[in-house]
């Protein structure tokens, strides 16, 4: 623990914000941590304070018992714990990984324009599917993805799902590979906190056609479609 | 603050109830900031200087509290202490004094040790010797033997016996606790499993179990994505612990009570978050108990029931520190065949399906008996 003691000082005095999410800032620092296996940098994330006051948030814990559970290739690795308690921040600190699929589908469009090699994407799809299947078989855990890669039955408002929404969000992702652009690139609405995306199911209706009940018989069941089934179909 | 004043001394019972969650020393001061840190570099022993300073004004007595304490024997330097008059400093507020809650040294002021990233040169011997040999990241399954001898509480002088009763009073606080809130039982259950684990790491001298627990199921609600709001966990909590509507209890205490405890709570759901490693995964024998005995056949029969209400028992036990849960359901099933005067050795590969051994069969289901 002592040497996310350092880390934690060091972040006030030397480190710089490489991202920021909705619950945490991730920060990017400089460690000689024995650890620290492939990298003399390492990434840390610090929690934002919990709504309701100084409690550790339930996002932080679920995360925390899952990064725990996993050790896979394909995962970034989980190598430290700190809570400062003086100010009760939770820092967890990361193997540092260089590059995301944002940025080499970013470097391509933008510096190199041209599509990614088909090799590199098959590597990458690989790895990807490779991660998905260990947390899908061992950690029995859904990846909950952002809404260009949610699949129609999120959108639709289901509670329960299964881990075939990571497949449609790889399918995404794959297609992303390939054109360089978001398949399905809606408009997020963020009125409410599970609002109806008419906008992202549009989309998907343009390049795969309309949903019907023949099609897909359980669409009845999911709430959107029973609230709004007259906008869905008023798009055709 | 006079009507408190005169309903106090009006009311000498009153302080019968438990509150071992402040610290008398801070109702003194006009400062009432306080850094959220000095809990990690606090002594357990200050107990002991708290009990010389404010002896004068304390009596003996022997009551039980909230039936969730019930054993004999206890050595006279440690029973419990009953306020036998108001104390008022110069500040005329009122002064809760340390409570001593079953016979033990629980810590009022919730003098933890220091958590193993903040080691202190102040904490004293005994908390210091707290984590010994527990130091493993995962929840590693220890023999019962181990568990009461290496246990950090033996050396602060309680007993096997002692401890185990313990035990079984942060359960039962941790039921009636969970029922109220509305939580499911296996949330109830690995509450429980995690205050054992605490406890075989920590020593109960130095922790007020109570305050662990409520920490402890607050913690594992947000963890199985059952999150309760802490202000209804801690009214609840008081309301048990002290048998009294809540509304009633701010004419006990200071006005700044509910805030302390408070920070003493989430003090405490850091200290077990550091204390086990963030390791608050808890799997329990309900699920390999009913999918074996279905397998068999035997879904929906006395049996099944019978079974999981020992399961649920055990919980109060160490077992979830000793066996796996497939080892315990076998162990459940085992035991609640031989009241029911069942031959489960007739139903072929039976204990193969459970993954165990006639040893372990009889070990758990002797220690599931001890619990009647």
């Amino acid at each position: 623990m002592n040497d996310t003691n350092r880390w934690t000082t060091t972040l006030d005095i030397w480190s710089s914000k490489i991202g920021e999410g909705t619950y945490d800032l991730i920060f990017l620092v400089r460690t000689e941590s024995p650890a620290v296996t492939h990298s003399k940098f390492v990434g840390i994330k610090k929690f934002k304070q919990s709504k309701d006051g100084n409690d550790i948030s339930p996002t932080a814990i679920r995360e925390i018992m899952l990064l725990k559970k996993i050790t896979h290739e394909n995962v970034v690795k989980l190598i430290n714990i700190h809570i400062n308690h003086v100010n009760m921040s939770l820092y967890l600190a990361f193997n540092y990984v260089e590059h995301n699929l944002y940025e080499i589908i970013r470097h391509h469009m933008d510096k190199l324009n041209h599509s990614i090699n088909q090799y590199t994407i098959k590597s990458l799809l690989w790895q990807l599917l490779n991660g998905l299947s260990y947390l899908h078989r061992d950690t029995n855990m859904q990846v909950v993805v952002t809404i260009w890669y949610r699949a129609p039955e999120l959108l639709l408002g289901a509670k329960h799902y299964t881990s075939v929404v990571d497949m449609w969000a790889v399918g995404c992702i794959f297609a992303q590979f390939l054109t360089l652009k978001p398949l399905f690139q809606g408009v997020e609405v963020k009125a409410t906190s599970n609002p109806f995306q008419l906008d992202k199911l549009d989309k998907i209706f343009k390049i795969l056609d309309h949903l019907t009940l023949e099609k897909w018989s359980s669409l009845a069941s999911l709430p959107h479609w029973q609230q709004d089934v007259r906008h869905i179909q008023g798009h055709k | 603050m006079s009507f408190v004043r005169n309903y106090q001394a009006e009311d000498r019972s009153l302080h019968s109830g438990y509150w071992s969650t402040f610290d008398g020393n801070n109702y003194g001061n006009n400062n009432r900031k306080r850094s959220r840190n000095n809990y990690y570099n606090r002594n357990c022993n200050i107990y002991n200087d708290n009990r010389t300073k404010f002896g004068d004004h304390f009596n003996f007595y022997n009551a039980d509290h909230a039936n969730y304490a019930r054993y004999d024997a206890v050595r006279s330097s440690l029973k419990r202490r009953k306020y036998s008059a108001p104390v008022w400093q110069e500040s005329q507020q009122y002064y809760v004094p340390p409570m001593v809650h079953d016979n033990i040294p629980s810590a009022y002021n919730f003098q933890g040790p220091p958590t193993r990233s903040d080691g202190d040169a102040s904490t004293s011997a005994s908390c210091k010797r707290d984590c010994s040999i527990f130091e493993d990241d995962k929840p590693v399954f220890m023999s019962r033997d181990e568990i009461d001898r290496h246990s950090p509480s033996r050396k602060d002088g309680i007993d096997v016996h002692h401890e185990t009763h313990l035990r079984y009073s942060y359960c039962a606080f941790l039921q009636n606790l969970g029922m109220r809130l509305e939580l499911p039982q296996n949330i109830i259950g690995t509450a429980m499993v995690l205050c054992h684990r605490f406890f075989v790491r920590r020593s109960h001298a130095c922790h007020d179990r109570f305050l662990i627990a409520t920490a402890a199921l607050f913690l594992t609600a947000k963890s199985e994505e059952a999150p309760r709001h802490l202000n209804n966990v801690l009214r609840t909590s008081s309301e048990i612990l002290y048998k009294q509507d809540f509304a009633l209890l701010s004419y006990r205490f200071p006005v700044d009570w509910f805030e302390q405890y408070r920070e003493r709570v989430l003090e405490a759901e850091q200290l077990i978050l550091t204390t086990l490693n963030f390791e608050l995964n808890v799997q329990h024998p309900y699920v390999p108990l009913t999918s074996v005995l279905n397998k068999l056949g035997l879904s929906k029969t006395v049996l099944v029931n019978l079974a999981l209400n020992l399961v649920s028992e055990g919980l109060r036990s160490s077992l979830w520190l000793q066996f796996k849960p497939h080892h315990i359901a076998a162990g459940a099933a085992y035991l609640a065949a031989k009241f029911l005067n069942m031959d489960l050795a007739a139903y072929q590969n039976i204990w193969q399906e459970f993954q165990t051994t006639p040893s372990i069969l009889q070990d758990v289901s002797q220690q599931l008996m001890e619990l009647f």
